[in-house]
């Protein structure tokens, strides 16, 4: 069960309005479900390198409820408004287009498709990007490095969050991604936020 | 040469209005399908012009390009029966032993294609052969498969960027270049967006049941840039099906329908595709890049293995991402990707839009000639180049 998932999350909040899910057309459901636009964003690019996922805005749909749809079912959901998708086009890993679902429905998805390990993945990868969000928000330089250059300081954040994206863009195996993460963590990140 | 002639024009010249009226002036095709016949480059934009290489000749252009340089479909061999692995293995095999003397260049694109091209090479070469070889790509092309390109090529290959990439004479002096086409036209990419919405009429009858194809063809699929109309598709499918039954190799389903457009269509405007990036013109630019630009699926084993296996579970499947399942499997059986297997979808490689093409029309004696310059014998010659 998804639930047991050391980094699950259900993904759905009565707090936030919108909830964004990431499609994937293949097996016509959606891997995750975030109301963070911004984490949605963030996933779609680092699972780039497994599959394309297509950002959904669900809360756009006529039949959407708050309650309708969390991580434990949405590779059941699917979504009506699929001509808007562009299949054969060169994807723009980077872009922020968001389609809007016009009806929410049940998965076409075959039953063989098990789905439960890029999941837990994609759970890691969002948790991993939350904690990173979480970081900058004390270290944030970007104001002052549009016009600072200061020859020598290396900016240790930014190259470990380098480094823990290129690691989640490139893995394929969870336990080793995650314990590489922690790792570059334990080293660097913590410390250097402590002395802050 | 006294008797100078079109071989090819850029479909989109005749979009002129001195062109346009010059064909209709010279044409028996009546003006209203002409309109339509030009139709065409909305509906695969991606084609520089439609010739047919199969089958009685349905369109107002001569298919001169396809006799003078041996384009035309082989012949059917119901009894063909390579396995497309067997084919791709042989190909590798083949080209090494032709092209020897150079350097290679592979174009390589990330997509399913020229990542069979570098499977075989690395699969048939022995490592130390691999110094030979360079790899032409960009960002693009590691974000369209980064597992293959950081294991395999970056490790392997010397690599050079594309986007910085100009084809002229210097380039094919000293290497031969290598891409993925016309995979595309083995297989039927016009159909990938039916096999994402509505995959359950592809194997519906052409001439029994071809009311959704009609539809589609009418409303354009996802990627076409315009709806082109209920008329067009009329025109379209009546134009193709002529075509068809004139000729004796199956075409039965909507796929079917797809895949020989592509195939007999729209082979020959991709062979002359890249040209738009070649920065010479001279009359022995386009032999040099006849001579020395391999397109890997360009075989007889090839075009016999596509006419033989338009079936579900080899050229496709049921979900898009077994478009191309054939292909893909010959990349699996190499890395082992699974992702890649399992949910790669064909995306359009072309990431690189070309300048304004320096030539537009080209001659058969190789001269290649220009609309803004060479209007007036671009209009001398083009009566004779339709029909």
């Amino acid at each position: 069960m998804i639930q047991n998932f050391e980094y699950f999350v259900w993904g759905n909040t009565t707090e936030h309005r919108s909830l964004y899910g990431l499609y994937n057309a293949v097996v016509d459901c959606f891997i995750l479900v975030t109301p963070s636009l911004g984490s949605a964003n963030k996933l779609k690019t680092i699972l780039s390198s497994r599959y394309e996922l297509i950002l959904i805005e669900l809360s756009s749909a006529d039949n959407f409820t708050p309650n309708l749809i969390d991580n434990t079912v949405c590779t059941n959901w699917s979504f009506e408004g699929k001509n808007q998708i562009k299949i054969g086009m060169l994807c723009n890993y980077f872009d922020d287009e968001v389609t809007q679902a016009d009806i929410l429905c049940v998965s076409s998805r075959p039953l063989q498709w098990q789905l439960e390990s890029e999941q837990e993945y994609a759970l890691m990868c969002q948790h991993w990007i939350n904690f990173i969000k979480q970081q900058k928000q004390y270290t944030d330089t970007e104001k002052f490095d549009k016009f600072l250059s200061l020859p020598g300081l290396e900016d240790d954040l930014l190259k470990v969050t380098s480094e823990i994206y290129r690691t989640m863009y490139l893995g394929q195996n969870l336990q080793q991604v995650d314990q590489h993460i922690k790792t570059l963590i334990g080293d660097k990140l913590l410390n250097f936020v402590q002395e802050i | 040469m006294d008797n100078k002639k079109i071989l090819f024009i850029n479909h989109d010249c005749l979009k002129d209005p001195e062109m346009f009226d010059c064909v209709i002036a010279h044409s028996q095709y009546p003006d209203s399908d002409w309109k339509k016949f030009l139709k065409l480059q909305k509906f695969n934009s991606g084609t520089p012009g439609s010739y047919v290489r199969a089958g009685t000749n349905v369109f107002p252009v001569k298919n001169d390009l396809i006799t003078e340089l041996g384009w035309q479909c082989p012949d059917y061999d119901p009894e063909f029966s390579k396995p497309f692995a067997d084919i791709t293995d042989q190909r590798c095999q083949d080209l090494r032993t032709t092209y020897d003397q150079k350097p290679w260049l592979i174009l390589w694109s990330g997509g399913i294609d020229s990542t069979v091209v570098v499977a075989s090479i690395l699969k048939n070469f022995a490592p130390q052969e691999l110094s030979r070889i360079k790899i032409a790509c960009n960002k693009l092309s590691v974000y369209e498969n980064p597992h293959f390109f950081y294991k395999y090529i970056e490790p392997n290959f010397e690599l050079i960027n594309s986007s910085n990439l100009t084809l002229n004479n210097e380039l094919f002096k000293n290497h031969v270049v290598i891409d993925g086409e016309p995979a595309d036209q083995l297989f039927a990419s016009r159909m990938q967006d039916l096999l994402f919405q509505h995959p359950a009429c592809l194997t519906k009858n052409i001439r029994t049941d071809p009311d959704q194809l009609l539809q589609f063809l009418s409303t354009g699929t996802s990627d076409s840039i315009v709806p082109l109309g209920g008329k067009w598709a009329d025109w379209f499918y009546g134009t193709m099906m002529t075509n068809i039954d004139s000729q004796d190799i199956p075409v039965v389903d909507y796929h079917d329908f797809y895949w020989w457009y592509m195939f007999n269509i729209t082979w020959a405007g991709i062979k002359i595709r890249n040209l738009h990036f070649h920065s010479d013109s001279t009359a022995e630019s386009l032999q040099v890049y006849l001579n020395n630009f391999v397109h890997w699926f360009d075989t007889v084993d090839y075009q016999r293995w596509a006419m033989t296996n338009n079936k579900i579970g080899i050229k496709y499947g049921t979900n898009i991402a077994e478009y191309k399942l054939v292909a893909k499997q010959y990349i699996y059986d190499f890395d082992h990707n699974e992702w890649y297997y399992k949910f790669k979808t064909k995306k359009n490689s072309i990431s690189r839009i070309p300048d304004k093409p320096i030539w537009d029309c080209i001659l058969n004696d190789f001269t290649w000639l220009n609309l803004k310059a060479h209007r007036q014998e671009i209009l001398n010659l083009l009566p004779s180049h339709v029909t």
